[in-house]
Formats: C-alpha cells, sequence, structure tokens
C-alpha cells in the first residue's frame, strides 16, 4: 500500500551572504548533499493500518509530508503509494489520498475564512472529486460524527482552534480516501477534541478501511492510535508495535522507578538515574533492567520515601531515552 | 471536462460568496469606481496636448485616453494570476488535490477574471453612453488584445519561474511592467511627448505597440490587413516570450521542489 525505499532528502546549504559565490552555484547547479533531512527511509504499510511515524522536532516528519503530496523531490529513493511514485505521479496518487497538515500551516489557507464549515467542506469534496450525490451524504456523516452539526452554517473564522482541527478532520471523513495523512493532527488540543478526533481516524479505518500514516511526536496519541510505529530522527532508529518499541530499545531497560525522597540527594546511585531536587525534596527518575530494581530500590530505602512508583517503561520514555535525553539521566 | 468545469464554478462560488461577504468594501468599491471614472471622463476632456493624435487613429485625447485605459486593463489581466497563485498559501493543498493544475489555476482566477471583465464593461458602457466614446470591434482589434493578453501571461510565467525558484518577496519583472506601462507605454500620454531620454525605454515596450495597434483598430476602425505587420511581430513577440516564460517556469518549479520551497510559505 505504502512502501519508502530508500527515502532520503539532502537540502542544500543556505545563502551565507549577499555575495555568496559557493551557495549561488548550489542554486544553480544540482544542490551538494549538505543538510539532511531524510535518510534512508525505509517501511511498508499493509492496507487499514495505521502507522505512527514517531520522531522530535526536526526529525524530517513534514518533509515526509511534502514528499507525499509530491512537493519535495527526494534527493533519492521513492515513496510508493498504491504502487505510484508520490512525486513522479502525483495525480494519480493524490486522487485516493489526503493530507491533513495542522498546527500553524493552517490546512495551508485552504479553508476560506469567511465561508460556512458546509461551503468549505463542498469545496475541498469537489476538489477530490467526490459526486454531487455523494457530498451532502458525507458532510452530514462528517458533521454529526464530529459534533459539527450545529455549526455547518457558520463562519469558519469563527470557530475555535480545537474546532478548526475537527473540520480538518471532517474533510478527510467527506473525501474518505484510501490513504490518510494526518501531520500531527492533535497538536495543541484539549482531551475531549482529541478523543473526538482519535475516534474519527479509527471511523475512517474500520467504515472505510482507509490506510493511515500519523506523523507526530505525541507519544501518547501514537501509543493509543497506532498498529506500528516507527522512531526516527532523519535516520530510523526502531519500528515495532508501540508497546514492543520499549522492550527492543537498545538500552535494554524494563523498568522505570519514580520516586520523591525528603532532602537533597546527591545523585550517585551508579544506575542511570535522574535527580530533580527542589524545596528540600528530589525527584528520583530511573531506568533499570528487571534485576537492577531490588538493588536500587535497596539504595534507595536510606532516604524518607515520600511516595515511589515502578513502572513498565512507556513509548514516551523510550523516546526520551533514544533521543538523547538519556544523556541527562547520567 | 464536465467535472471540471463544475470544479471552476466551485472555485468561482466561493471566491464570489467570500468577495460579497465585506459589504462595506464592495460599497467602498463602487463609490471609488465611480469617482475614478468621473475624474478620468472630466480629465480626458479637458486636457488638450500638442501632438497629433489623428495618427493614432484616435479623434481626440478622450478617445485616445479612453481606449488606451480599457486595452490595458483587458491585457494586464493575467498579470499575477499565476506569480500570485503559486507563491500563495493554499498552493500546497490545491497542487495535493486529484485536480489538474490547469483546472486550479483557471478557477483560482475564475472570479477576478469575470469580475473585472464585468467591471471594465460597465466602464466602457459608461464612456460610451456619457462621454460619447465610439469604439469599433473588429477581428484586428480582437487579435490585438488577445495577442497582448498572451503576451502579459507569458511575462507572469516567466515572472512565477523567477520568484517560485528564489522565494523572493519582490517582483521585479511585474514591478518594472507596471511602472513603465503607465510611464512610457503611451497609456495616458502619446510616447512622443516623452523627454528624449525615456524614449529608448518606450520604443522597447511592448505595450507601447499594443496600445497602438489597439487605437488604430478600436478608434479609427482600421481593418486586420492594415495592422497585419505589426500584429506579426507582436505575435513572435509573444510566442518567443511564451516559450521563454514556459522554459523559466519548469525551471522554477524543478528547483522549487528540489529546495522545498514549493508552497513554502
Amino acid at each position: 500500500m505504502i512502501e519508502a525505499m530508500n527515502l532520503t532528502k539532502y537540502y542544500p546549504p543556505p545563502f551565507k551572504g549577499f555575495l555568496d559565490l559557493k551557495s549561488l552555484k548550489d542554486f544553480f547547479g544540482a544542490p551538494r548533499e549538505e543538510i539532511p533531512a531524510l535518510i534512508d527511509l525505509n517501511f511498508k504499510v499493509k492496507e487499514g493500518e495505521i502507522f505512527g511515524l514517531l520522531g522530535p522536532n526536526g526529525a524530517g516528519k513534514t518533509t515526509f509530508c511534502k514528499i507525499a503530496n509530491g512537493l519535495l523531490l527526494p534527493t533519492r529513493g521513492q515513496l510508493l503509494i498504491n504502487g505510484y511514485d508520490s512525486v513522479k505521479e502525483h495525480k494519480k496518487v493524490a486522487k485516493d489520498m489526503f493530507t491533513v497538515f495542522t498546527g500553524e500551516r493552517d490546512m495551508w489557507g485552504i479553508f476560506q475564512w469567511r465561508l460556512s464549515i458546509y461551503k468549505n467542506l463542498r469545496f475541498i469534496a469537489r476538489l477530490w472529486k467526490v459526486s454531487e450525490s455523494e457530498i451532502n451524504k458525507r458532510i452530514n456523516y462528517a458533521l454529526d460524527l464530529l459534533n459539527l452539526k450545529e455549526k455547518r452554517n457558520e463562519w469558519y473564522q469563527k470557530l475555535s482552534a480545537g474546532m478548526k482541527q475537527k473540520v480538518y478532520i471532517a474533510s478527510a471523513l467527506v473525501i474518505q480516501p484510501k490513504v490518510l495523512i494526518l501531520d500531527e493532527p492533535t497538536v495543541f488540543l484539549d482531551i475531549i477534541t482529541k478523543s473526538e478526533i482519535h475516534n474519527a481516524i479509527f471511523e475512517l479505518v474500520k467504515e472505510f478501511g482507509t490506510t493511515v500514516i500519523l506523523t507526530t511526536h505525541d507519544l501518547h496519541e501514537a501509543e493509543k492510535l497506532s498498529d506500528r510505529v516507527l522512531l526516527f530522527s532523519k535516520k530510523p532508529i526502531l519500528e515495532g508495535k508501540p508497546e514492543e518499541i520499549s522492550k527492543r530499545l537498545e538500552v535494554e531497560f524494563d523498568k522505570k522507578v519514580v520516586a520523591l525522597v525528603k532532602g537533597n540527594v546527591k545523585c550517585d546511585f551508579g544506575f542511570k538515574v535522574q535527580c530533580f531536587s527542589k524545596d528540600n525534596v528530589t525527584r528520583i527518575v530511573a531506568y533499570l533492567r528487571e534485576s537492577e530494581v531490588a538493588q536500587f530500590l535497596d539504595g534507595l530505602s536510606k532516604y524518607k520515601i515520600l511516595s515511589l512508583k515502578v513502572e513498565e517503561l512507556t513509548l514516551e520514555d523510550a523516546f526520551l531515552l533514544i533521543f538523547n535525553h538519556s544523556k541527562k539521566v547520567e | 471536462m464536465r467535472d471540471e468545469f463544475k470544479i471552476i464554478v466551485e472555485f468561482f462560488n466561493v471566491q464570489r460568496s467570500v468577495f460579497f461577504s465585506y459589504r462595506w468594501d464592495v460599497v467602498s468599491y463602487f463609490i471609488g469606481l465611480l469617482i475614478q471614472i468621473m475624474v478620468m471622463g472630466i480629465f480626458a476632456s479637458l486636457v488638450s496636448i500638442n501632438v497629433n493624435i489623428a495618427k493614432y487613429g484616435t479623434t481626440s485625447f478622450l478617445q485616445f485616453f479612453l481606449i488606451g485605459f480599457i486595452v490595458h486593463n483587458l491585457i494586464f489581466l493575467p498579470r499575477g494570476s499565476l506569480s500570485r497563485f503559486i507563491v500563495g498559501r493554499s498552493f500546497p493543498m490545491l497542487y495535493a488535490s486529484p485536480t489538474s493544475m490547469l483546472t486550479i489555476f483557471l478557477g483560482v482566477n475564475a472570479w477576478n477574471i469575470v469580475w473585472s471583465l464585468l467591471i471594465l464593461a460597465l466602464i466602457t458602457t459608461t464612456f460610451v453612453l456619457f462621454y460619447k466614446l465610439t469604439l469599433h470591434l473588429n477581428s484586428g482589434a480582437i487579435l490585438v488584445i488577445l495577442s497582448g493578453f498572451v503576451l502579459i501571461f507569458a511575462l507572469d510565467l516567466f515572472s512565477a519561474g523567477f520568484k517560485v525558484a528564489t522565494k523572493a518577496r519582490q517582483d521585479p519583472l511585474n514591478w518594472f511592467l507596471n511602472i513603465t506601462s503607465q510611464l512610457v507605454s503611451g497609456l495616458y500620454f502619446p510616447p512622443e511627448a516623452l523627454p528624449w531620454w525615456l524614449q529608448p525605454i518606450s520604443k522597447i515596450h511592448p505595450e507601447r505597440y499594443i496600445l497602438e495597434m489597439a487605437r488604430l483598430t478600436m478608434g479609427g476602425g482600421y481593418s486586420l490587413s492594415q495592422i497585419y505587420p505589426s500584429l506579426i511581430n507582436l505575435t513572435i513577440t509573444t510566442l518567443a516570450m511564451l516559450l521563454i516564460g514556459y522554459i523559466t517556469f519548469k525551471w522554477g518549479v524543478k528547483k522549487a521542489m528540489q529546495l522545498g520551497t514549493l508552497g513554502h510559505v
């Protein structure tokens, strides 16, 4: 369904000065491979699967979305969607694909501010060639599912940020694409709106067999929605089911211990431990192997423990450990 | 084909709704238009100029001036049609849709073109009714206007290629065209009234020749065969610019796709 094969993008270096002849040469000639945005991204996504592309800011998520939408030429490799090259055969890909760009990009200005939600959705349905007989039916269905029915005739500009994002998802429900790319679909949203959007995504997969690529840095969202996750930061790091990722960490930690202890504690436990002291209370976070837990707790017992939690590693912990946050844990 | 037409109509309806949603802007627009028509008419009626207007096929400065105004606005309709759209905010989502880029381009500009033509028709009718403007409309006039229209589109193609590749906020070509067309092309005054040092720029300005032919055909009633040699020159220039514009545009889009600036706001 979707296959990334050695997908790589290097951006040419920016101009350093007004008369930067080297950069000028890059601009007119073939750009030097200098600033990596994606390096050898490889993955396959099956039909009806929700695949999470998880990475920190600057990992290359938007670069991936631009390549998927034919807006950016990869330096090498290709992205196949339904068997078509996403850039070279873009219009063939586009008829079965929809991308929800959210956050600051505001769906790149396609929604008209002084137009009702209904008219905006109708316009998008037309662009994606939804038949006239289906348009109204699908708009009603989408607005109903996302609790936007009462806002149907309201101007887009009068909606809150959360409602606007619901409208973006509604457009996906109207188009009912075979492939849906969601670029951080719930960023900045409250729990209720997030939950409504998550339900709509599940509905799309269940009812229409849509294949979803979710690019996000929201770990809980990736964990909740994705069948599989690819952790990447320019290059791929780990791929698997969300619950498996933590177990497949290179460092192979099993447990996370979070403790609050009285006093300013010196972090000399001999494990990967992070200590934060404030107002004579220290918060200790330790990433441990199963066999090390008892030894760590023994070392901790000499302090007055205010609270103690021993947890399984989550995707968020994996994320923190992988993306160099582990440096602070030392 | 029918689907594509329906999409253009949808673009048109959306843009029309948005335009009329700014009610006070529409009212102000019509007030401004009324003042503009009055001022232009009074100005053109009062001015007398020491140049042989008859050689342009026009009987008075009023006719010279008003034909220039109408033709200038007609041929400049495509200005910015592509160069503004391709660097606009909505471009990436429109590009990502399965609708062809030609349909999108026509759709994006549909309202602007239709509205501008309606307003121009209104202005022309007012000139004819209230300022006794005489206009001849023959195949020569239509071909001159069409050639000018395509030429300005070709220049906009060039400009769009330049803008999309460099992400320049400035548009030197359109800026140059705009300024020089007002000053040296003979839009308001015959070019020979210009100082000697502006004459060379006037002579290389394509709008000068478009306006000359338009005045001869629309004002003087010259036929296609009478302006034929100049029209051939204009057509060759237009075709050459269309080719250059197309090559620049293709290069610009390819460069933007390499740099990641296509649709980058």
